[in-house]
């Protein structure tokens, strides 16, 4: 079973990619045409477009789970494997609180961002041939200082988009224009409630991966100049970035705006520091 | 049995006109009564609202006339002045005609719903007073169905129109939920009264009044508490809120408590500065603030907008909501009229298979009448049989009829519409008793009994 699952893994993979792609199209398309969440019936089309890119993600996450159980080790080694598993964890989130903030118009920025990732998790298939180092995994540590980060990264994915969500909101009352998206974005206060959670939430797990991280790096390595290292600096930025906006909010009572756009660029820094920056040691 | 239907309304017929046919509840019984009792009349409903005044009837031929006569002889408005107002429909345009109705197609405010409870109080007092009978209580619960579906399909029934809905509509996109927010009143104006009752109706707890003189503040905090009745016509069955009265030096301070600020006072120059709005801001740690300056000349500054978290909306912005909505429910229309033709093609279903029932019922009974007696007859004189050999001669005769008799029952069932001349020839060729028309009211009752919508 494992070595079907290694074998077959990058064509379950680009099925998993076309699921989201699609899904993420018909998410579009009911936006544009004025997909109503709040009509209580939803016209039949609208329904079927509705339910269909509801099955193609469950669909797609069941695929993505079977690809992920075949890649092993390197889930949590490699930097493809670990976006492959935000891509997953994302849409699987997004499925189970899909109605937080308008099922259609939170998907519409969801799926794209973990179609990104799994699609950079393509780069590298199969990974399964790409052999772990073995020390790396000799210890639990880095499954775990993996897992949080996962858990920050989609914590810290949703509120970028729920930031997205409020400066559309907020511009659009702003400018006074009152007509098409508007009704179906979120409240400002349900989204800005909903960044300072998720940035919350995100942030305690961000610090504790970090954490962790850096201790079992200089374990491993007592004499790595983890502080010369730029992905590390780079994280340690982002973390400071979370950290302002949730500061601020939480003390000086900062809001609006201004505010949450520190959490857009938080996200940027986030992506950058994944994706950019490689480890020293690599 | 043919539907009639007459009537004027908001479009036809100028208010002059409409009030001279207006009904008022004590006259509707009589009314019902008057229209009952014509010649060739079965069943009579009356729609009769402030915007129309509708008679719908069931009968013979000669029902239509009797409509008229009814105007002429209970309203006594000569027909003849009312003719160029009047609209006259028959059967499947009568039924189109109510359809729209109960939709809001018709009327003033486009998509409305109040119609709807008007056309189900028309339902339920016709059937009070005995003028109902099956084919316009089919045809009404149907209209009434229509009406919902119109509603819950499209977005006909959707957004704001009025300025009072449109400032709910926009708390709302800021606020989300309502419940726990405040409302501060600048101005003891009817129109500020009125906007406040939406967003109290909405789920707003807490209310505060700021006038000049400081007697009317209390009064208007008074109505809000529920302390005193209202002249306002709105307030009636709406929940009370907390409120307090705020003299006029003191409001700047109360703009840390508020979430939504209506300002309609008659001063000339602006009373609420960009300064006092940015202070109280700093004082609310920048928590959303929505200000709503209903007044002509504007009360708040409009700078105050350009501030962060600060949603500054004058009369004309909410106008433009409305307008925006009323465009958009104009978009919907067509959908509506899909609806209602499709809800008009099931009418006339119902109404061609309404004349085949009863043909239908007399022709199985007259085959099982046929069959029973033939077949008894037979066994009369067969006493020989054993019990077993009697029920395969009776399952013979059951199974000759019933296969004799499924084509041309299938066909009355399916192709009545159609073709409702075969209907009138099956119940000749057969030599069926009794009229079709009679059986109506009896063979019809049972199909009647399904969907419950009775207010």
């Amino acid at each position: 079973m494992m070595e079907w699952l290694s074998r077959t893994e990058g064509t379950l993979l680009l099925w998993v990619v076309a699921a989201y792609f699609v899904a993420m199209i018909l998410l579009w398309a009911q936006l544009f045409f004025h997909a109503d969440d709040s009509v209580e019936q939803p016209r039949p089309w609208r329904q079927a477009m509705g339910l269909s890119s509801r099955i193609l993600l469950w669909t797609g996450v069941a695929l993505h789970l079977l690809a992920l159980t075949g890649q092993g080790g390197a889930l949590f080694t490699l930097r493809a494997g670990v976006a492959g598993l935000f891509g997953f964890s994302l849409i699987l989130v997004f499925l189970v609180a899909e109605a937080r903030l308008g099922r259609a118009i939170s998907g519409a920025f969801i799926v794209p961002v973990a179609l990104i990732a799994t699609l950079y998790s393509l780069t590298e298939t199969p990974l399964h041939r790409a052999v772990p180092q073995p020390e790396l995994l000799e210890t639990q540590w880095l499954v775990v200082h993996v897992s949080m980060i996962v858990i920050a990264y989609v914590a810290l994915a949703f509120a970028f988009v729920a930031s997205l969500l409020y400066l559309l909101q907020e511009g659009l009352l702003k400018r006074k224009q009152l007509h098409g998206l508007w009704q179906r974005l979120p409240s400002l206060q349900v989204a800005d409630t909903l960044i300072y959670r998720a940035t919350g939430f995100g942030l305690a797990l961000l610090s504790l991966g970090l954490f962790i991280g850096i201790v079992w790096q200089q374990r491993h390595q007592p004499d790595y100049p983890v502080l010369r290292d730029p992905k590390v600096l780079f994280s340690l930025l982002t973390w400071l970035t979370f950290a302002v906006y949730l500061s601020a909010r939480r003390w000086l009572g900062w809001r609006g705006r201004r505010t949450n756009l520190v959490v857009v660029y938080g996200f940027v820094l986030m992506v950058i520091s994944f994706f950019g920056m490689p480890h020293v040691i690599q | 049995m043919q539907l009639f239907s007459l009537g004027l309304n908001h479009k036809t017929a100028p208010v002059e006109v409409r009030e001279q046919l207006a009904l008022s509840p004590s006259r509707l019984p009589q009314a019902l009564q008057f229209l009952r009792h014509a010649h060739g009349v079965r069943e009579a409903a009356i729609l009769s609202t402030c915007n129309r005044a509708e008679i719908y009837a069931v009968g013979t031929h000669e029902a239509a006339p009797q409509l008229e006569r009814f105007l002429d002889e209970f309203h006594r408005v000569p027909t003849q002045r009312l003719t160029q107002h009047l609209y006259r429909h028959a059967d499947a345009d009568s039924a189109r005609h109510l359809f729209r109705v109960a939709a809001g197609v018709d009327s003033l405010v486009l998509g409305e719903s109040e119609i709807l409870g008007q056309v189900k109080s028309a339902l339920s007092s016709a059937q009070q007073h005995g003028a109902m009978g099956n084919v316009l209580d089919e045809l009404f619960r149907r209209a009434i169905a229509c009406g919902k579906r119109a509603r819950s399909e499209t977005a006909i029934g959707r957004g704001a129109l009025n300025v009072g809905s449109a400032a709910v509509e926009l708390a709302r996109q800021i606020f989300g939920p309502l419940a726990g927010h405040t409302v501060l009143i600048l101005g003891a104006g009817k129109m500020s009264a009125l906007t406040a009752q939406h967003l109290v109706a909405s789920g707003a707890h807490q209310v505060l009044v700021a006038n000049r003189t400081y007697e009317r503040a209390q009064q208007l905090a008074r109505t809000f508490n529920g302390e005193i009745e209202s002249d306002l016509p709105l307030l009636s069955g709406i929940p009370t809120a907390h409120s307090e009265a705020v003299t006029w030096e003191e409001f700047p301070r109360r703009l840390v408590d508020a979430d939504i600020v209506i300002a309609s006072t008659r001063a000339p120059h602006l009373i609420l500065s960009a300064e006092t709005v940015a202070a109280a801001m700093k004082a609310r740690r920048h928590r959303p603030l929505f200000l709503i300056d209903i007044a002509v000349p504007r009360d708040i500054d409009p700078a105050a907008h350009q501030l962060d978290n600060v949603f500054l909306y004058d009369i004309d912005d909410l106008q433009g909501v409305v307008n925006t909505n009323l465009a958009q429910r104009t978009q919907e229309l067509s959908l509506v009229e899909q609806i209602i033709e499709s809800e008009v093609g099931d009418w006339n279903k119902w109404m061609g298979a309404l004349d085949a029932r009863p043909v239908l019922a007399a022709l199985a009974q007259h085959a099982a009448q046929v069959r029973d007696t033939e077949t008894e007859a037979a066994l009369a004189q067969l006493s020989h049989l054993s019990e077993r050999d009697q029920q395969i001669v009776r399952g013979l005769a059951r199974s000759i009829s019933g296969k004799l008799m499924h084509a041309p029952l299938r066909h009355l069932r399916q192709s009545a519409e159609a073709f409702p001349g075969d209907v009138e020839a099956i119940h000749r060729a057969f030599e069926l008793n009794g009229g079709h028309e009679n059986d109506t009211q009896s063979t019809c009752k049972e199909n009647n009994s399904g969907d419950g919508d009775a207010p």
